[in-house]
This record gives C-alpha cells, sequence and structure tokens, in this order.
C-alpha cells in the first residue's frame, strides 16, 4: 500500500496544541487506539492527512487525566467516550460526555478492556 | 416557541438496526440531535483478544452481514502486514471480485431501501430483485450468500475456474441489465428529486472536518477512496473514486449508483486480468510483537484496523473503526434545521449500519 505515515510522540500537556497545529494543517482524526500498557495506557491518534497518516503517540499514567481534544475537534467526542467507557481512562472534557453509557449499560462487565479485567465471557 | 424532544428510533421502519436519535423540534424543524446506541455491541475487540489469530477472520466477518467479506479482507491484510506475509496474485484480484460483489450487493440494498423509505416499493422490489442475482453469484463462488469465509490469512480459500467466470459474466450482464433499468429512475424521477435534492446537505469543508468517510464524503466534493492506496489488485486495475458535488442525500444516492457500475466494470476487470497461480501461502508462526494498521474501502467508507502482537497466537489488541462509526458526527451536523418529515431520508442517506458501529 503506498501512502506516508508520520509518528509524533507527545506529552499530554502538549498534545492541544499538537492536535491544533494538525488541525491547522488541515488534518482530521482517523480513530484513536487506546492500549493497556500494564502501570499506564498509551493512547495514539490517527490523524488523516489527504490519504496519508499522522500518528500521535500519547502516556498517560492510570490516575491521571487526559484532556479531551474534542473541544477542538468535535468528531472525537465518541471515541473518546468509547475509550473512557472500555478502560476507563480518565478523559476530562468530553464535548458530548454519554457518562460511560455510550456502549455498555450498567449489567455489562465494566471497563471491560482492561488486561487485568475478569473475563465474564468465558463464563 | 415550544421545544419537543422525542426519540427517532430504535424501531422505525427505515431503520433495519436498532439506533435512537433524540431529536429536539421547535414545530416541525429539527433543532438539536443526540445519539442513543449501545443497543448491538457485542464486545468483538475483546472477542478478537482471546482467539488465536486465524480464527479472528470467522469474528470479524460476522461484525456485519452486509460488508461481511471486506471486514474479514481487512482483518486479513491486517495480519498478513504484521507477519510480512506476501499474498499470491490470483489471491489479490479473487479478494477484489468479492469485495466489488460485496459493495454492488450493499448498494443494491441501500437503494431499494431508499425507495422504500418513501413508499417506491417497485422500485424497492427491482433493486432487491437485482441484488439477489449478486447474492447467487457469491453462493456459486464461495458457498455462501451473505457469510463467504472464503478470505483467509494469506490469501484466499477459493477459486473462480474458467466455467464459473463464464458463468459470472453473464448474471452480471443480467444484473447490469436491470441496473440500467432503475438508475434513470433515481436519476430523474420528480418524487425521488422532490425528497433527496436539498436535504441533509453536507458542505464540503465541514464533510471533511466533521471525519466523513465513504460516499458521504466523495458525494461533497471529495476524491478520497481507500481503493486508491491501491490494496489487494486495486493498484493494477486503474481505479478513480467516484465524486459528486452536491453534499445532499440526491449527490449522496447519485455516488452510490454510480459506484454500482463501476464495481460491475471492476469486477469483469478482474476476472479478465487475473493471472493464473496460487490460492494462499502457507503462513506458519505467530503475529510478530509489534503494531500494523489496515484501511480499506467498505460500502460505506474507510475501515480502519489497527492491529498489535506479542509473539503469541493472541493478538494483544484488535481496535476496528467502521464507516459508520466515522459518519455520525456528520449526520448529526445534517439534521439541525431539516423538517421532521425528511429525517428519515437523511439518516438513510448515510446508510448507517449500526452492527458496525457498536461491533
Amino acid at each position: 500500500m503506498t501512502y506516508f505515515m508520520n509518528e509524533i510522540a507527545v506529552d499530554k500537556g502538549a498534545l492541544g496544541l499538537t492536535v491544533q497545529q494538525l488541525l491547522d494543517e488541515n488534518c482530521r482524526l482517523a480513530t484513536t487506539v487506546c492500549l493497556d500498557q500494564g502501570d499506564y495506557f498509551e493512547v495514539l491518534y490517527y490523524f488523516h492527512r489527504d490519504l496519508d497518516l499522522v500518528t500521535l503517540r500519547v502516556k498517560v499514567g492510570k490516575d491521571e487525566e487526559l484532556p479531551s481534544i474534542s473541544g477542538l475537534h468535535l468528531p472525537a467526542a465518541l471515541i473518546e467516550n468509547e475509550m473512557k467507557e472500555f478502560f476507563g481512562i480518565n478523559i476530562t472534557d468530553i464535548a458530548i460526555d454519554f457518562q460511560g453509557r455510550m456502549l455498555l449499560t450498567e449489567a455489562s462487565l465494566q471497563k471491560p478492556m482492561l488486561k487485568n479485567n475478569a473475563n465474564r465471557m468465558e463464563g | 416557541m415550544s421545544r419537543i424532544t422525542f426519540p427517532f428510533g430504535p424501531q422505525h421502519p427505515v431503520l433495519p438496526e436498532g439506533i435512537q436519535l433524540s431529536l429536539t423540534c421547535e414545530d416541525e424543524k429539527v433543532v438539536e440531535v443526540r445519539p442513543v446506541i449501545g443497543y448491538m455491541h457485542r464486545g468483538i475487540e475483546k472477542a478478537a483478544e482471546r482467539n488465536p489469530y486465524p480464527n479472528n477472520v470467522f469474528l470479524c466477518e460476522r461484525i456485519c452481514g452486509i460488508c461481511s467479506f471486506i471486514h474479514a479482507l481487512s482483518y486479513c491484510q491486517l495480519v498478513e502486514e504484521l507477519m510480512k506475509v506476501e499474498v499470491p496474485p490470483r489471491a489479490r484480484y479473487l479478494r477484489v471480485v468479492w469485495s466489488e460483489l460485496s459493495r454492488m450487493h450493499s448498494h443494491l440494498l441501500w437503494l431499494g431501501l431508499l425507495a422504500d423509505s418513501f413508499g417506491f416499493e417497485s422500485l424497492f422490489m427491482q433493486c432487491w430483485r437485482a441484488r439477489e442475482t449478486v447474492l447467487d453469484i457469491l453462493e456459486m463462488t464461495t458457498g455462501q450468500r451473505v457469510i463467504q469465509s472464503s478470505c483467509i490469512v494469506g490469501g484466499v480459500r477459493r477459486d473462480i475456474n474458467a466455467d464459473q467466470a463464464r458463468q459470472v459474466r453473464e448474471m452480471l450482464n443480467k444484473v447490469k441489465t436491470e441496473i440500467d433499468a432503475v438508475l434513470p429512475v433515481f436519476q430523474k424521477d420528480y418524487t425521488i428529486k422532490a425528497r433527496t435534492v436539498g436535504k441533509g446537505v453536507l458542505p464540503k469543508g465541514q464533510a471533511w472536518t466533521l471525519g466523513a468517510v465513504g460516499p458521504m464524503l466523495r458525494a461533497s466534493g471529495w476524491a478520497w477512496d481507500c481503493r486508491s492506496l491501491g490494496y489487494a489488485a486495486y493498484g493494477e486495475l486503474g481505479f478513480e473514486p467516484v465524486v459528486e458535488n452536491g453534499g445532499d442525500s440526491y449527490a449522496r444516492t447519485m455516488v452510490r449508483a454510480r459506484e454500482l457500475v463501476q464495481s460491475y466494470e471492476l469486477v469483469l476487470r478482474a476476472l479478465d486480468s487475473m493471472p493464473e497461480g496460487e490460492l494462499a501461502v502457507k503462513v506458519k508462526g505467530a503475529p510478530p510483537a509489534g503494531e500494523a494498521i489496515m484501511r480499506t474501502e467498505q460500502p460505506r467508507g474507510e475501515l480502519f484496523e489497527y492491529a498489535r502482537g506479542n509473539g503469541t497466537q493472541q493478538l494483544e489488541r484488535l481496535k476496528i473503526r467502521t464507516p459508520t462509526f466515522a459518519n455520525l458526527p456528520a449526520l448529526l451536523a445534517m439534521l439541525p434545521g431539516c423538517e421532521i418529515a425528511d429525517v428519515p431520508v437523511i439518516v438513510l442517506s448515510i446508510d448507517p449500519c449500526i452492527a458496525c458501529t457498536e461491533r
């Protein structure tokens, strides 16, 4: 496949500024990927630059907050809600906040994508 | 003016699957929309972490019954990228054939649903009759009408022999005759134009910034299609995206109508130029530690997948971002300002797939 992919490691404090720079360059969010890395989360933000991709890689401690980018870029709101729900990552100030009930219900296994989470699916 | 908020869905005649839009209206005008989703979440990403990686093909193709083949294809290409597997040329061409047949039956299904949404039942039946023949082709070449299970990591499971290829051409010509009969109706019919022209307008700039993909984006003037990346055999078949500039429900209909003809031509071209050779390579071992991403073009737009391997038979993470998930913010922007009576057609115009969205 022929496209260019650029990756940038970003401190969470500089995330908003970096995202704004990408938006100013006519990039847009394709999706995010959250990874449970044991004692921290790694969040990958994939941005379209035409058909190419730019990746921002951010590390966040499990007890830390991650500022939402949905205030800068509304389409991020749904995927941020999903990450918050599936991993329990503390994303603050999401433009449309479903309060942990976008895809899961009260009866669902909570934070199901955490590595150490019990897998009720086995039962 | 008094406001009223009421639910549109999760059960509604234009919604084949469950999704709710909470609509706030002033008289007949929509002023605010909030999506309520979660009726169809199945935990597929979590389940994928527990299977040996080859078995996830079966899981992924069950994300959605309409674009099941391309879900399987994306996952196979993703793992092949992670494991640096080179797929035989014949398999790449066969993957294009089944991908484009999937797109044809998806678009015909959607055109029928659109006709049905404003009560044009004879047009609905004509579209679905043509779709039946496409499903017959899929059944003849893969053994299955909906979940084909013909894609595997390393290639494909089945071949299309010369006799089958001849039959596919004959059956596709029959489909083309039927398409040629219905497309002018979508293009010119007074009622269809009255219900779609100027409805749910998504301007070009907004289409990009709100993350729209697929026919949604192309109907707003963007020549943006993941098939341009050249995956499978698209790079060798001379692919050009279909683009319309109206940005409304009519333009989205025209993109899908023209893509139907384009898919028909791509299938024939792939059959004509398909090289002889192996169908698959044997893939040994486990995905190594590392990451890969894959982007393919579903009937509804870009499918984005991410995988992380850890040297075992199970993937550490599989992330799937489906096209309807990407198109929801644009839908929420298109609805405010429209009449309540236009909501069903505008919602349908994004070709929503909720099973994909929620996985």
